[in-house]
């Protein structure tokens, strides 16, 4: 999430993102007057954004560098997650399954 | 910017509106309660039909309705799937009601399971967890009231979540679980109506292909199926329901309150009635590039797309359903938690020899503390709602193995029981600062699980089931 402070945020009308400081190939995001705004989903990867009043930068360009978990990483908690998910299965199963043998 | 979807006068006259017609309702049955039976179990005998809707739409949230899309825009298509696995906690409950009900034909809360099975220290831990969690809901639920109407029609979050609050402290104090079941009816209704209409408006103005171009061109890694924190969400997720779930007394007073033989075709029912709805409002997150939203923050999603593409009557319908799924949480949660606080800490620790007669009162007088003292945590809108709600994951996953083999394994031993939870819990937070919130209740739940088999194997612990059956009303 990226936040700017008040006077900043009255006269912002979009915030621009470049994965260069040049601002190559820009996109641009409207703003509201909350001054801030989140952003999600990006790659791995550095990121600029900067403030813009019309076609006019507002605010420095600011550097955000990307870097998301490893994969090899989430996979270890996924299988870990599934055997969890399912010794509670056979778990409950069983338990259900002795249940309506002795009440049976 | 997007302009408000909603006019204040508009939302805060809906909001009178529902509030008077649910404090009637809450009035009107409150008049049917003669006993603490009536006004915590509504009369232990609730019928398929009424268990089944409140079971969905208790398990609808606000958190459903809005954190589903804030996951969604966060964590992407696996956030979308990994939210809707919170059904497979509802399905899982379906046994487990049945056999908590054999097994406690007369008990009141969860925490009167536990004290039984395992004696008073751990019940003590399960009391803090499970009181933890539910002021972790409480304020979620009170929070999303004011970020919703705040993104709806931008009247204050302090004035939105006051008078939602106040509506359902006052219609669950007036009426009960009685009050609280039949509004869940009706609300269920409107959830699933709503969502149906939300679902097809989003479709027919944003086409698949727009949606997918701009999601691809502005937040790429939403709609990888190899993106790290989402697949760490998954199981996470799901786990972190069934702690929800299983741990509750939201879900253990309806297991005492259903019929004989009804809890178990409930739950399952509702579990999957529930599935698809987080699905449609994870989706709905997803056409805010293709709309070209800003989003100050990420659990303002849901409403601020749904109030965009469907102009001012679909916004009154996004209102009235994530007020429903509010109303029909929170008055569940209120319910609940005050009748594990009366059971449990006021007859339980407090007054021990406490008639039904003062529990009934004393009943009402917590509900009243529960809602002003959820109101002034809500007040400073510490977090986001998901932040709020995944923390509370480290503790109610480290309950799962305790609740799953207490109810059918004799060899669960009390030192085990009580240690899991406390190994769960400090090892869940530990995940939960230093990788995030979406392994906490993966960590908890599988610490949890050592811990409860290791020690349960050097306490050789030997539990009879019958003495459970033994446990009197008043005890």
């Amino acid at each position: 999430m990226l936040s700017w402070n008040v006077s900043d945020a009255s006269r912002a009308t979009s915030l621009q993102q470049s994965d260069s400081p040049e601002f190559s190939s820009p996109v641009t995001r409207v703003v509201s007057p909350e001054g801030s705004l989140t952003i999600t989903g990006l790659a791995d990867g550095e990121y600029y954004f900067r403030l813009m009043q019309a076609d006019t930068p507002l605010t420095e360009p600011l550097r955000v560098m990307v870097q998301h978990h490893d994969l090899e990483r989430a996979g270890l908690f996924f299988v870990l997650g599934l055997i969890l998910f399912i010794v509670l299965v056979i778990s409950i199963l069983l338990g259900a399954r002795n249940e309506s043998q002795h009440h049976g | 910017m997007v302009d408000n979807a909603l006019s204040p006068l508009a939302a805060l006259t809906i909001l009178v509106i529902f509030g008077l017609i649910w404090i009637a309702f809450g009035y009107i049955l409150g008049r049917k309660n003669k006993d603490l039976d009536d006004y915590m179990l509504a009369g232990r005998n609730v019928g398929l039909a009424f268990a089944t809707a409140t079971a969905m739409a208790t398990w609808v949230t606000s958190n459903t309705t809005m954190t589903a899309p804030q996951v969604t825009y966060q964590l992407g298509i696996w956030g979308m799937v990994g939210y809707s696995l919170g059904a497979v906690g509802l399905l899982l409950f379906a046994p487990l009601a049945k056999r908590i009900k054999q097994l406690l034909p007369h008990g009141f809360t969860s925490g009167d399971f536990i004290r039984q099975r395992y004696g008073n220290f751990a019940w003590r831990v399960f009391l803090l967890i499970s009181l933890f969690y539910a002021f972790g809901w409480l304020i979620s639920l009170g929070m999303a009231g004011g970020i919703l109407v705040n993104a709806l029609s931008g009247v204050p979050y302090h004035i939105g979540m006051s008078v939602i609050m106040f509506v359902c402290v006052s219609y669950t104090l007036l009426g009960g679980l009685r009050a609280v079941i039949a509004t869940d009816f009706v609300q269920t209704i409107i959830i699933l109506t709503g969502v149906i209409i939300i679902a097809y408006l989003v479709i027919t103005n944003i086409g698949f292909e727009e949606l997918h171009t701009s999601v691809e061109e502005q937040h790429p890694m939403l709609l990888s199926l190899l993106f790290p924190a989402a697949i760490m969400f998954l199981f996470n997720n799901l786990l972190f329901g069934v702690g929800e779930i299983f741990h509750s007394n939201v879900w253990w007073s309806r297991a005492f309150a259903f019929s004989t033989n009804i809890g178990a075709r409930a739950y399952f029912i509702a579990g999957l009635f529930w599935l698809p709805i987080p699905i449609v409002a994870g989706f709905v997150a997803l056409a805010a590039p293709a709309l070209g939203i800003d989003v100050p923050a990420a659990d303002m999603v849901g409403p601020l797309v749904a109030g965009q593409i469907l102009g001012t009557t679909g916004a009154i319908v996004v209102f009235i359903v994530v007020f429903s799924a509010l109303a029909s949480s929170l008055d569940s949660l209120l319910a609940a938690t005050a009748d594990l606080i009366t059971q449990d800490i006021y007859r339980g620790h407090i007054n021990p020899g406490a008639s039904d007669e003062q529990c009934f009162k004393a009943g009402r007088y917590i509900v009243l503390g529960l809602g002003i003292v959820t109101w002034l945590l809500c007040v400073p809108r510490l977090t986001t709602l998901a932040s709020l709600l995944y923390f509370t994951g480290a503790f109610v996953a480290s309950a799962i193995w305790p609740i799953v083999f207490g109810l059918y394994q004799s060899w669960a031993g009390r030192k085990a029981a009580a240690l899991s939870m406390i190994a769960g819990s400090s090892l869940g937070l530990l995940a939960y600062f230093q990788i995030g919130f979406y392994v906490a209740a993966l960590a908890s739940c599988a610490v949890s699980l050592a811990t409860m088999v290791i020690v349960s194997y050097f306490e050789k612990a030997t539990f009879d089931f019958r003495s459970l059956s033994n446990l009197k009303e008043t005890s």
